[in-house]
């Protein structure tokens, strides 16, 4: 192995669902690639790739066609064209300030509370226009999910804070919600480390831990997409690293878009890059095209370091 | 050295908080728990002592020496002069024998002249009165005062208890317990009437009426305050010209907060006790009596007489009296005033509730039960005809009330008044208005009745009309067309939320305008608690799809609660100190009733505490420090529940 695997690679691949079947081989692909200085980086992507290349061709959850967006007269994006697949892990990478927070908030809506806010172009989430002003943005935030870059945990229980989101829209029995609060928490691999102390607060458990508890949050209203706003980068390596398990696990159900500063995570854990540069959507591809083989140079610039 | 100046401020602070409460706290456990610390009064040069057992005092006069020196004004030489009194006038003697005044000699003990010094030395004796104060209540009859051999003064109460009331222990006296603690008068206190007597002064109403006032502040200010601190805080428009007026009124609210409490309390006295004058004074207001009787009449007026079995109320509310003259048209011989009508007949309570008569003597009629005075006839349930026997007059056991409508007298029987003081309101009338047959519409004060005639005034300088009251126009339901303009008003006078508008002189008009006082610090104290909220929170709740006022009451609510609830005490506290705006609202001093409903008038912990340190009578001064204590005590104990409640919000999670 020309390469040899990290401490965090080798646990990746140990939870990593392998499809023999569509399996290519790692190692060679790495002795071919071009980029020295990126091998690493490409490799990673490469492997992750590896494990999860599905047959058919995704569906579109979030379609996006020349969408602009301003703060006051401050333009922050620009004619962005995108087409999200459902079911895939979809990463926003580009320097701070280009813009991707403010796409993302834009698709639940969120912007609307900003005052001086206002967009224009289309985006459709599952052929439903978001933008029209007939969607209910409350009802809208149920179905997209947002994990946002800081733990929030709701001073409250564990229980309370996965139970908040579904007691706010449906009438649930005792045994409904709590059958909803266990299967989250499993679904957001909290479960084991919570399970005998539901009722303590959420605010004792660690940074890792809350963020995981945000995930079972949100994903106890079943969302069409799950927002992650650079969700790790308050976490420590380890918690980072059961997170990006997380996401990986998630993929099987939800469309997520996460926005990201580390190549590393978005090489391991999505399936499609775009890449931000002042406001503009600069190349959009398969994760492992934008790592190995970038079209444009200003993405080859960022994710091999020489900027941002 | 930063910290020494602080510590040194701080104790300076806390030194003099105590001294304050000290001093407060020694002046007022004499009428609170019937004991007093007290320097006991030197009694070296005690000559008299008296037991005042009426005003439970001991009364002491002393007689003390105190010196002087007068200089010698003029420049003659003094050899072989000599001090000598002459009547009330001390004399300078000079050798030549002229003489010259220099002081009075009245009181004067010796003098000493001191020629190289050109002055003397005067010493008068000066008489000195002190009163020593006994607290608690045990008999002072037979008491006995004696003054020992060492120089104490022991008063001997007639059970054989002594106590010291004065001492020659030291020059400075000595401090010393007077009296027994005992909390029996602390009852007595706050459960008690005020009075001209310090020693029985009460402070029940003060007492009770703080705590309306508070609850009335409370109720209203603490949901309008955090209501409004939501709004501000949560609920920031984003319309440029709403961002302009959220400033505006963001700002002046901290203004507010700085504005002195007695605008405040011309602020309520014109837009609640007033109310702009829009619905007139109080004083526009006459008062009557609203009977509602058990069959579910209402008749107004003024009761002139109340037997045991019969009520008689006065007025011009014709209209208003049940009594139809139909009900007697079918009557062939109406009795003179004198005259008594035997009658013999059947009567049958019908399925209306009416009696019906049929009479031989003076024909068939139909009557209430409302008119009918003799206890045995009036039954609830309908009866089949059944004989009777009655005498008919205008006074008396079977009277009927024909008269009515003559006069504006209603009699109303005893047994039609379930509870006199349920049944019987206040009712305040501003205008009375009639219409007559010609169409006219006389609306007035004050109507009068005599012999069939009213007369109304609108006021004092108008005209009076006089009219008959056959020329008052009938309405189609047979009723006489006469109605009342009344002060409106929200249910009636029993029930404790009771309102009149214009409040008046009301504890609700007092409530509110602390409220008014109190709600900017209330207001500033919810926006910072909100403020204080995290962020991430709101967006955490609102990126789960709830809406903004879910986000409120779930997440920034529950979160500011204890905050929004330290600036409440803090505000209460603020409201129950307070003595100009209740002053000029018209709080009360010296009353001995306690509010009963929402428009009562009341008095205040405050006002009664500064009225009595305005008292001539030293000892109004310790019944104020008690006042105060109680006050305290109030205050700590709203605190108390304050806090208590913001435990319970928080809900502590284990
Ligand atoms: N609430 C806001 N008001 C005004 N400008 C904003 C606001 N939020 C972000 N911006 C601006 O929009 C641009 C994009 O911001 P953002 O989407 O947060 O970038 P990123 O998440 O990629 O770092 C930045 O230049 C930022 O200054
Ligand atoms: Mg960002």
């Amino acid at each position: 192995m020309p390469n040899q695997p990290s401490a965090v690679e080798t646990d990746y691949r140990e939870t990593r669902p392998v499809s023999a079947g569509e399996h290519k081989q790692p190692q060679k692909q790495s002795e071919s690639a071009p980029e020295a200085k990126n091998s690493s980086l490409a490799s990673v992507a490469r492997m992750a790739f590896s494990g999860r290349v599905e047959a058919k061709p995704s569906a579109t959850a979030l379609s996006v066609r020349d969408f602009s967006s301003w703060y006051g007269s401050f333009q922050a994006l620009h004619n962005i064209d995108l087409e999200v697949p459902h079911n895939r892990v979809t990463a926003l990478i580009g320097p701070s300030g280009c813009g991707k927070s403010t796409f993302l908030r834009w698709v639940n809506r969120m912007n609307d509370l900003i005052p001086g806010a206002r967009c224009a172009g289309d985006m459709s989430l599952l052929g439903a226009d978001l933008m029209s002003r007939d969607i209910d943005a409350v009802d809208l935030r149920r179905r997209v999910g947002m994990v946002f870059q800081k733990p929030n945990p709701f001073p409250k229980s564990i229980y309370d804070n996965i139970a908040f989101g579904p007691r706010l829209h449906y009438k649930l029995s005792k045994a409904e919600t709590d059958d909803l609060v266990e299967s989250s928490l499993r679904a957001a691999a909290l479960w084991d480390e919570v399970k005998d102390r539901l009722k303590q607060s959420a605010l004792g458990l660690s940074g890792g831990q809350q963020q995981r508890l945000c995930i079972a949050r949100a994903i106890a209203l079943s969302p069409d997409v799950l927002l992650m706003d650079e969700p790790c980068s308050a976490l420590d390596p380890k918690a980072t690293i059961r997170i990006e398990d997380l996401i990986v696990e998630l993929r099987k159900n939800f469309t997520i878009l996460i926005v990201t500063h580390n190549m590393q995570q978005a090489a391991r854990v999505s399936d499609q890059t775009a890449f931000f540069y002042e406001g503009k959507l600069i190349e959009f591809d398969d994760t492992i095209n934008i790592f190995t083989n970038p079209k444009s140079t200003q993405t080859e610039d960022y994710v091999t370091g020489r900027f941002g | 050295m930063f910290l020494y100046t602080c510590l040194a401020f701080t104790s300076v602070s806390v030194l003099c908080l105590g001294v304050l409460l000290l001093s407060i706290f020694l002046n007022g456990t004499k009428h609170l728990f019937d004991f007093q610390i007290t320097v006991l009064p030197h009694s070296a040069n005690l000559v008299d002592s008296r037991l005042d057992t009426a005003k439970r005092q001991v009364k002491l006069s002393f007689v003390e020496e105190r010196a002087r020196t007068v200089g010698i004004e003029t420049d003659r030489d003094l050899t072989g002069a000599s001090v000598a009194a002459l009547g009330a006038d001390l004399l300078l003697r000079f050798a030549d024998g002229s003489e010259e005044r220099i002081a009075t000699a009245e009181r004067l003990v010796r003098s000493e002249l001191d020629i190289e010094a050109r002055r003397v030395r005067l010493t008068y004796s000066v008489p000195r009165e002190e009163t020593v104060g006994l607290p608690g209540n045990d008999p002072l009859e037979g008491a006995t005062l004696k003054e020992t051999p060492a120089g104490r003064v022991v008063l001997t109460y007639p059970d054989g208890k002594e106590q010291v009331v004065a001492s020659r222990e030291s020059a400075a006296g000595r401090v010393t317990m007077l009296g027994d603690p005992s909390l029996g008068s602390v009852g007595e206190f706050i459960g008690g009437s005020p009075s001209v007597d310090p020693q029985k002064a009460g402070f029940e109403s003060p007492l009770v009426g703080t705590i309306w006032l508070l609850c009335v502040c409370a109720i209203a200010a603490v949901p309008i305050g955090i209501g409004t601190a939501v709004f501000l805080e949560e609920f920031k428009p984003t319309n440029r010209g709403l961002i302009v007026l959220h400033r505006v009124v963001a700002t002046n609210i901290r203004n507010l907060a700085g504005v002195p409490s007695v605008v405040y309390g011309l602020i309520g006295l014109t837009v609640f006790a007033r109310m702009f004058g829009l619905l007139g004074t109080p004083l526009d207001y006459q008062s009557f009596e609203e009977y509602k009787l058990s069959d579910g009449t209402r008749v107004v007026g003024i009761t002139t007489d109340i037997q045991s079995d019969v009520y008689t109320l006065e007025g011009p509310f014709i209209g208003e009296s049940r009594l139809e003259r139909t009900a007697y048209e079918e009557i062939a011989r109406f009795p003179d005033s004198d005259e008594v009508i035997e009658v013999t007949g059947t009567v049958e309570f019908t399925d209306d509730y009416e009696f019906r008569f049929a009479t031989e003597q003076i024909g068939s009629f139909t009557l209430s039960p409302f008119d009918i005075l003799s206890g045995e006839m009036i039954e609830e349930e309908p009866f089949a005809p059944r004989p009777f026997q009655a005498t008919f007059r205008l006074e008396g056991q079977a009277r009927y009330v024909v008269e009515t409508v003559r006069n504006g007298r209603v009699f109303v029987p005893r047994e039609m008044i379930r509870d006199a003081e349920q049944d019987i309101d206040k009712v305040r009338i501003r205008n009375h208005i009639f219409e007559l047959k010609d169409g006219r519409r006389v609306v007035g004060k004050i109507p009068q009745l005599s012999d069939g005639t009213i007369t109304v005034r609108k006021d004092l300088r108008s005209e009076p009309v006089t009219f008959s009251v056959d020329d008052i126009a009938e309405r189609p339901n047979g009723k006489l067309a006469y109605s009342t303009k009344n002060m409106i008003t929200i249910l009636d006078e029993d029930h404790p939320l009771h309102i009149r508008l214009p409040m008046g002189a009301s504890v609700l008009a007092g409530g509110l305008t602390l409220m008014l006082v109190i709600l900017p610090v209330v207001i500033i104290a919810s926006q910072e608690a909100l403020r204080a909220v995290p962020d991430t929170l709101r967006q955490g709740a609102l990126a789960l799809g709830a809406s903004k006022w879910q986000m409120v009451r779930t997440m920034t609510l529950p979160s500011a609660i204890p905050g929004i609830l330290t600036g409440c005490i803090l505000a209460m506290s603020r409201a129950i100190g307070e003595a100009a705006p209740i002053l000029i609202i018209g709080g009360v001093t010296f009353v001995t009733f306690t509010p009963d409903n929402l428009m009562s008038g009341f008095a205040a912990m405050p006002l009664q505490i500064y009225d009595w340190l305005r008292q001539p009578d030293m000892e109004f001064q310790q019944v104020a420090a008690s006042g105060i204590i109680v006050l305290m005590t109030v205050l700590l104990a709203f605190n108390a529940v304050a806090i208590i409640i913001r435990q319970k919000l928080q809900k502590p999670l284990n």
